[in-house]
Parts: C-alpha cells; sequence; structure tokens
C-alpha cells in the first residue's frame, strides 16, 4: 500500500551558506492513504517549517538541504517549478493560520476561489461560478451565492477560514496540509472550523497532515500523530497509543501539562527548563536535560525503538511503559 | 446663483461640534463640502492677497496707472466699502465665473485663461500615463530584477530625484534641440513640440512611482496571501502580476492624486522654458505684465483643477481598494 | 572596529565644502561676482582652453567661480533659513495639533491636507506678483511652503507620545502642560525633525531656484543659481558653462539633502524611531 506523503530523513536549514543555522535534522514521517497525521509541537519545534518547506512554500532563507518529500509518486525536493505548481492546489491544498492575511484583501472571495480551479483545470473563473457555489456550500458557508462576492475583510474569522479551506479543497486535493488552522480563530469558532476540517477528512480517499501545539484538536481529529522536539521527530504512533501510553518522555510531559478539570486539584504539572534553540542541540538525545528519566546513556543519540504501531526515539526500554501520571 | 456653496455641507458647518454629524453624511456629500471649503479658502486667500500691500487699486489697475483710473478701478471694484461687503461681493463675482478683464487685453480674464488650459491639461495628462508606464516597469525591475540592473537604475532615479526639473529640460534643449536638432526647442500645438516638454515633466514622477513601486512591494512580499497563490498552484510570475502588483496599485494611485501638485508646478517651469502656450505660461507672462485680475483667474482655474482631480483620485481609490470604505475620512 | 557610516558622512561633508565655500567666497576668489568685463564676455574656463578664469565668464563678463558662489550663499541662505523657518513653524502646530488634540487638531491636520494638494509653487507665485520678491519676503514665503511634512510629523510622534506611560505620569504628578512638553515630548521629536529639516532644504532649494530661473525670485543683479541657469540659456550652444555650475551645485545640494534624510532616517529607526512616520 503506497502512501500519500512520505517525508524520509528531511534536513532543512536557514541562513547562509557560510553560516547555515539548522531548523530540522532528520525528520520522516508518513501520511497514510486517508489518514489525518497531527504533528504536534511547541513553536520552534520545526513542525512548520517541515511542512512548509516540503511544499516549497517556506521563503526564500530556507533550504532542504537532505533527504526526500514523496507525494503519491512525486518527489518534491528538488523538482521544477512547473511541477511544484501543478502539485500545489491540484495534489496538496494548504489551509494556512490567519485567514484574514492568507487571503488576498483587494479580490473577492469567489474570484480567489475560481482561480484555485483556473490554474488546474483551466478555463474562465466565470464558468465555475457552479463548482465555487458548491464548495462554499460545502464548507458551511450561509448563502453562498451572495457570499461569494464578498471582500475577505468583510467576512468574520471563521467564515474566512471556511473560504481557505474551500480553496485548498477546490480540486479536490489527495492531501490536505493545514498549519495551526484554528490557531487564530476565537475558541467557539474553532470547534466549528475543525467540523470542517474533520468533513473534509472523512473520505477515505483524502489524507491529511495537520501541525499544530493543540493536542485538543489531535485527539479530535488524528488518526496518528507525530511529535516534534528541537528540530527533530521524537515519537510516532496511533492516537490512542499516544495519548494512552507515550513512550518518549516529552510526550508524556506534554500530556502530563494539560489542564485538567477532574476533581482533585493539584499543580499544573510543568516540565522545567525549555527547548534548546536551533544551533545549540546537544550532542545526544535534545531532551535529556529536561528528562526526568534521563540516564548517562542519553549523551549518545538515542535509537530509534519501534512498537507495532509507531516508534519513538529515546533509550528507554520499549516494552511497557509507565502509566501517564495524573 | 451660489453654485459653488453646496446648501447642505455649509448648514452642516455652521452647526456648532458639526464634525460628528458630518461624518455621518454620505460619502459624495463630504466630498463636495471639502471641494466647496477647499475653493472657497482658496478664494479667501485671494481676496486678501490683493490687500497685502496696502492699496489693492495699484495691484489691480496695474503700474502705469493713472490717477484717474486708479480711482475708476476703486469704483469699478467698490475698494471704499467696508472689507465683509467687498468678501461677498468678491464671492458673488466669481461665483459668476467673473473675474474681471485682463489689463493688458481688456478681454475678460478668465476666458483668456480657459484658453490655455486644454494644452496644459494635455501635457499633464500625458506625463501621467507616460510616468505610469514607464515607472512602474522600472519599479518592477527594481524590485526584482538582477543584480547589475538594480544598482545602476536606483542610481539614475535618486538623480532624477534631486536634479530640478528646469535643470533637466535645459540639459535635454542642449541634446536634443540644439546640438542633434531633433526637436523643436520651444512651441505648442504640434505633437513634436509636446516631446521634450512631457520629457522633462515626467522624469521626477518616472523616479517617485518606481521607487515607491518598490518600496509597496517590499511590503506586499511580506504578505501572507501571495504564499496562498503560490499554495494554490500559481507560478511565480502569476503571483507578481496577479496578487502583488495589483496591492501596490491604491498607495501609487493616491501617490499620482498627489503627484498632481509637482505636476503642475512643474508644468509651470516647463511652460515657460518651452514657451508652451498653456495657463502656467499665461500665469507668469500675466505675472510680468503685473496682470492681476489674469493672475487671480488662473490660479483660481488651477485650484478647481486640483479639487476636481482630487474627487476622482478618492473615487478612484475606493474602487481600487474595497478597503477604504470605513476607514477614509 | 566601527566602519564610519558613510552614507551619512558623505553628504554632511559635501554640504560643509559647499557651504563653506559659498560663505568664504570674496575671501577665496578676489573677483568681483557683480563687475562687469565686457572686454572678456562669454570665455570659457582655463582648463577649456579659453582665457575666462577657472569657470569662464558669463555674458557680461563676470567671473563665474565668483558668481556661483556669490549664488550659493543667497541660494543657500534661502534654502537653510527658510526651511529653519517651516521646520519650526511645523513643529510648533505639530505639537499643538498632538497634544492638544481635538477639534484644533482635525483643523489643523485638514488645513494641511489642502494646503498640500495645492501646488505651493503657483501660489507662490501669485504672492511673488504682489508682494516682490526680496529675500526676507522669499524667505518667509518658502516657509509658508514646508511647514506641512514638520507639522505632520511632529503629531504623529506627540500623538503616538502622548498615550506613553511616562507622559501620563508626568501630568499626574502635576506637570504642566508646557513642562511636559518641554522636558518629556520636544526631546524625542527633535530627531525626527532634524530628518524632515534635511528632506525640507532640498525641497526648498529647489523652489527657489525654480522661482529665480522664473525671474520672479532673487532679482538679477543679485545672483541666485537660479537666475544664473536662466541667465545662461540663451548661450547654451555658444557657451555650455554657464549654465553648467549653479546646475551642478544645485543637484548637488539637493542630492546630500535627500541622501542625509535617507542616513538620519535609518539611524533613527534604528534608535526605535518609526521611519513609517516619515514616508
Amino acid at each position: 500500500m503506497s502512501h500519500t506523503l512520505v517525508i524520509d530523513d528531511l534536513w532543512i536549514e536557514a541562513g547562509t551558506p557560510e553560516r547555515p543555522q539548522v531548523l530540522v535534522r532528520g525528520a520522516s514521517l508518513t501520511v497514510p492513504r486517508g489518514g489525518v497525521v497531527g504533528l504536534v509541537g511547541e513553536s520552534g519545534s520545526g513542525k512548520t517549517v517541515t511542512c512548509m518547506s516540503s511544499l516549497g512554500l517556506a521563503g526564500s532563507g530556507v533550504r532542504i538541504t537532505r533527504g526526500s518529500v514523496r507525494l503519491l509518486d512525486t518527489e518534491l525536493v528538488g523538482a521544477d517549478a512547473a511541477t511544484m505548481s501543478r502539485v500545489r492546489g491540484g495534489v496538496v491544498g494548504t489551509v494556512f493560520q490567519d485567514p484574514l492575511s492568507s487571503l488576498n484583501p483587494l479580490q473577492r472571495i469567489g474570484t480567489q476561489i475560481a482561480e484555485a480551479i483556473v490554474l488546474h483545470r483551466g478555463g474562465r473563473a466565470a464558468q465555475h461560478r457552479a463548482r465555487v457555489v458548491e464548495l462554499l456550500a460545502s464548507v458551511g458557508v450561509p448563502g453562498p451565492e451572495q457570499r461569494m462576492r464578498a471582500y475577505p475583510h468583510e467576512l468574520s474569522g471563521g467564515l474566512r477560514q471556511r473560504v481557505a479551506i474551500a480553496i485548498a479543497l477546490a480540486n479536490e486535493p489527495a492531501l490536505l496540509v493545514a498549519d495551526e488552522p484554528t490557531t487564530a480563530l476565537d475558541v467557539t469558532v474553532q470547534a466549528q472550523v475543525l467540523e470542517v476540517i474533520r468533513a473534509a477528512t472523512r473520505s477515505q480517499e483524502r489524507s491529511a497532515l495537520i501541525v499544530t501545539h493543540d493536542f485538543g484538536l489531535v485527539a479530535e481529529i488524528a488518526d496518528r500523530v507525530a511529535v516534534m522536539y528541537a528540530g527533530q521527530i521524537v515519537e510516532e504512533g496511533p492516537v490512542d497509543e499516544i495519548f494512552d501510553s507515550p513512550r518518549h518522555p516529552y510526550t508524556r510531559g506534554l500530556l502530563a501539562s494539560r489542564p485538567t478539570l477532574e476533581p482533585g486539584r493539584r499543580r499544573l504539572a510543568a516540565m522545567p527548563g525549555r527547548p534548546p534553540a536551533p544551533g545549540q542541540w546537544p550532542d545526544g538525545c535534545s531532551f535529556a536535560a529536561r528528562c526526568a528519566s534521563a540516564t548517562p546513556q542519553c549523551g549518545e543519540a538515542p535509537p530509534v525503538r519501534t512498537t507495532p504501531n509507531g516508534w519513538s526515539r529515546c533509550w528507554l526500554p520499549a516494552g511497557p511503559t509507565l502509566e501517564v501520571v495524573r | 446663483m451660489t453654485t459653488v456653496d453646496a446648501r447642505p455641507p455649509a448648514a452642516a458647518r455652521r452647526q456648532g461640534g458639526a464634525s460628528p454629524r458630518l461624518s455621518r453624511l454620505p460619502f459624495p456629500v463630504r466630498l463636495l463640502a471639502r471641494m466647496a471649503f477647499t475653493l472657497l479658502g482658496l478664494l479667501t486667500l485671494l481676496f486678501f492677497l490683493v490687500r497685502l500691500k496696502g492699496d489693492p487699486a495699484g495691484v489691480l489697475a496695474g503700474p502705469s496707472a493713472t490717477p484717474d483710473q486708479l480711482d475708476a478701478i476703486r469704483a469699478a471694484y467698490g475698494l471704499d466699502r467696508p472689507l465683509f461687503v467687498q468678501y461677498l461681493e468678491f464671492l458673488g463675482d466669481t461665483a459668476r465665473l467673473d473675474f474681471g478683464e485682463s489689463i493688458l487685453s481688456g478681454e475678460a480674464a478668465l476666458g483668456s485663461v480657459l484658453g490655455a488650459l486644454p494644452a496644459t491639461l494635455l501635457l499633464i495628462a500625458i506625463t501621467m500615463i507616460v510616468s505610469v508606464v514607464v515607472g512602474v516597469p522600472a519599479g518592477l525591475a527594481l524590485h526584482h530584477g538582477p543584480r547589475f540592473v538594480r544598482a545602476p537604475l536606483g542610481g539614475l532615479l535618486t538623480l532624477a530625484q534631486a536634479v530640478p526639473t528646469f535643470v533637466i529640460g535645459v540639459g535635454l534643449i542642449s541634446l536634443l534641440a540644439v546640438q542633434l536638432g531633433l526637436l523643436p526647442a520651444f512651441g505648442s500645438g504640434t505633437v513634436e513640440s509636446l516631446v521634450m516638454p512631457t520629457i522633462t515633466l515626467a522624469l521626477f514622477p518616472i523616479a517617485r512611482t518606481a521607487r515607491m513601486i518598490d518600496a509597496e512591494l517590499d511590503l506586499v512580499d511580506e504578505q501572507d496571501f501571495l504564499r496562498t497563490a503560490a499554495a494554490k498552484g500559481a507560478s511565480r510570475r502569476r503571483v507578481v502580476w496577479r496578487h502583488a502588483l495589483p496591492n501596490a496599485f491604491p498607495a501609487v494611485t493616491a501617490a499620482l492624486v498627489v503627484e498632481l501638485s509637482y505636476l503642475i508646478s512643474g508644468a509651470v517651469v516647463v511652460e515657460v522654458l518651452y514657451a508652451y502656450d498653456g495657463i502656467g505660461k499665461r500665469l507668469v507672462d500675466a505675472i510680468f505684465a503685473r496682470d492681476y485680475p489674469v493672475v487671480q483667474a488662473a490660479v483660481f482655474v488651477i485650484g478647481v483643477v486640483v479639487v476636481l482631480v482630487n474627487v476622482f483620485g478618492d473615487a478612484l481609490l475606493r474602487v481600487l481598494d474595497p478597503r477604504t470604505g470605513r476607514a477614509a475620512a | 572596529m566601527r566602519t564610519p557610516d558613510l552614507r551619512f558622512w558623505t553628504p554632511v561633508t559635501v554640504l560643509a565644502v559647499v557651504v563653506t565655500a559659498c560663505l568664504l567666497g570674496p575671501a577665496l576668489v578676489d573677483a568681483d561676482p557683480i563687475a562687469q568685463d565686457l572686454g572678456n564676455r562669454l570665455e570659457a574656463p582655463t582648463w577649456l582652453g579659453g582665457n575666462g578664469g577657472l569657470l569662464g565668464t558669463d555674458s557680461f563678463g563676470r567671473d563665474l567661480l565668483a558668481r556661483t558662489l556669490a549664488g550659493g550663499r543667497v541660494s543657500l541662505a534661502v534654502g537653510f533659513g527658510a526651511a529653519t523657518g517651516a521646520v519650526v513653524l511645523g513643529v510648533l502646530l505639530g505639537l499643538l495639533a498632538g497634544y492638544r488634540g481635538g477639534r484644533l487638531d482635525r483643523a489643523i491636520m485638514t488645513g494641511a491636507d489642502i494646503w498640500l494638494a495645492f501646488p505651493f509653487l503657483v501660489l507662490a507665485l501669485a504672492a511673488v506678483a504682489v508682494v516682490g520678491s526680496d529675500i526676507p519676503v522669499l524667505i518667509a514665503l518658502l516657509t509658508l511652503g514646508g511647514w506641512v511634512l514638520p507639522t505632520r510629523v511632529t503629531r504623529t510622534v506627540v500623538h503616538r507620545l502622548r498615550g506613553e506611560d511616562y507622559v501620563v505620569a508626568a501630568t499626574g504628578a502635576g506637570a504642566s502642560d508646557r513642562y511636559v512638553v518641554l522636558k518629556h515630548l520636544l526631546p524625542q521629536v527633535l530627531p525626527v525633525t532634524l530628518v524632515v529639516w534635511s528632506f525640507t532644504v532640498g525641497t526648498l532649494v529647489v523652489i527657489e531656484s525654480s522661482l529665480s530661473f522664473l525671474g520672479l525670485g532673487v532679482r538679477p543683479p543679485t545672483p541666485s543659481w537660479g537666475n544664473l541657469i536662466s541667465d545662461g540659456t540663451v548661450y547654451l550652444e555658444t557657451a555650455w558653462w554657464i549654465i553648467a555650475w549653479p546646475s551642478i551645485m544645485i543637484a548637488l545640494t539637493v542630492l546630500c539633502a535627500n541622501t542625509l534624510g535617507t542616513a538620519l532616517r535609518r539611524r533613527l529607526s534604528g534608535a526605535g524611531l518609526d521611519p513609517e512616520v516619515l514616508s
């Protein structure tokens, strides 16, 4: 069975070639057909860069130095501009964090959605009117025939993000990539937009890669989770397993630090220290300095311990694990 | 009779604390109010300008006026009456488009000025077009071009913004008319006579426009919606031409409207330099001839042109940038 | 090792040289800018083969080096003087508008908008038609030509600073308006004012030379760069050097003023003063 997206040993750096700053080292993850993968991590972990660089959307100062990104049967690293233009919008649809700044303020939203279609199916914007209305309806925008003439600043944040999702889905892409899709929205609106994303990913034909720092989001819609720390993916596995029995101490710490409404008030468990900045990653395990279970062995780069459905990058044995202490 | 003063805005102005109420009036009414207010201010300025040096009769009658002529002028303009009465009469006259007669020719001051207006408008319009047609690609080249283009282009533009218009004009005459004999050094009415004035006048706006496009593109470059366009599958060219550039246009339009005041000033100088018979040349000729009624008429006509262009520019901005609704005054 | 900021020091140095040369004019050159020598008309500069001194002579045989320097004295005096006046006036109005706010602010700003829309040269011409163009009058007139930018900039800065905690605290501690303005606001406004002054010098020098070129600014025989150029226009073919030197001087001065302004602005933005204020 071939996966939708396979990122293999991706290394990304920024800065000048003389003074490079490594942002991502050896990231690997797979998005299976029809699967939804949540990529979680703190800010600075490299999760957004991984995502955006894979699609060539990371900006001019950032470059991939090693590794491969395979989308269906197309290799994206080193692909030419024509290939990228074909893939982007056609095979993969992208949703960004801030819908106000990611929509063109001078164009009506109908035009912007139509452009996505025109770029891949040809024709003129007017010809795709019906499809635009259909797309708007499918993401839950009320009164689509009238709304399509609106400008982005005339819509609420939630509506704007739905429009962004409509744009991403315009050409029935095999992969939906969303970078913090609900972070910029009001809490009440987040749930609604989440629903839209969930509906979009329900189909077995569509996979999704959701980048977020919000575990709640992941719990709601992801099948698999990849946890990123200090430029590396430190754990990957099915969402149930990760939540019930996380293997990597960092994952455990993240889950334990979520505030809970359960009775029995206790102090918020926080992880001491901070993640190392890019360029200041220690040899060996980058989490060792903050890890309660660290041993001298952690001074060496930890191996990948696999489990039936996932893996983690840790010296701790992959056998029965500690329950998450709540 | 009063075509200049629209009634509703005047009424709103007279009410105390009118500002909040003023901003709730519909946009076209507010625009007209600003127009009227500006022209009123200009006329008031002109009214008091003549009286700056004491006896307006001397100014209005010309330097070679005899005492009898001075008395006649005083009577004709009612200069012995109270100031406020004179002011109202003056406003009434201008509303009727009566600016007096030219001291030189005796014909209506306004008429002799309006005749030269089309030539100036033509010069300015063509210059604006040229400044956009040349300035926008220059700005693009400045922004996206290769390094060996950007540096000298930037230097050239800085120079164009520093050298005064007439210096460029003189240089051009020297080169194209005198040395090479390609174009006429003066005159108006023919296509060739427009070329050098246009080039002279356009250099500064071209430089300004190019720099502005460059700066706007800098701002726009940061914008996320360009990334969205790329994510949709748009080619780099499409992103620049269809998304980045149009977003720079509102700023360019606003700047062009502001540019108008430079263009008019420049046109005055250029017209005198090239003996191009436009309103600027008439103005300067009238000043030398101490023909104040014509000076007054010319200044007023220019004022009307400025006001109209500003109104048009504001309207155009609202079309180009749908966000201007709430933010605009 | 800190490399000197060339973008700042080059224009400053060049301007200083120009100003000094013009001020010291009579001491440097022993020719009289006004004395005519009709036997020596339209002579080319010595390095071009003629015998007209360093920069040649004009149609009345007057030495062009002396005239250029003398013209510079006038043009720079008017330019610097008017720019200073405009900035002083502008800062005053800007402080009023920014600090008092409300209707005064709106009135001043609307006035500024309307004034800016109108081509100043036209108004200046009309004014000259009535009041003439003696140098003090010119300076006063050009001051009116440049007050808008300093007003706007000052007002924006004051507006922003007015809400800052230390300003509010000062007022809360009982400081009078004048104290707050002088002690707290003005020091912050001054650096930006310097940038504006720089650009304004460039603008006003151009306006003065335009007026003089048209014959409606500085009147002959007093030389100014503008009327020197106008003198030389007729002799383009035969004695091009007459217009060359004043043209170069004007261009140089304006270029330096603009470059200096840009360099100052860059320095200020490093210190946290918003350069967008000055666009």
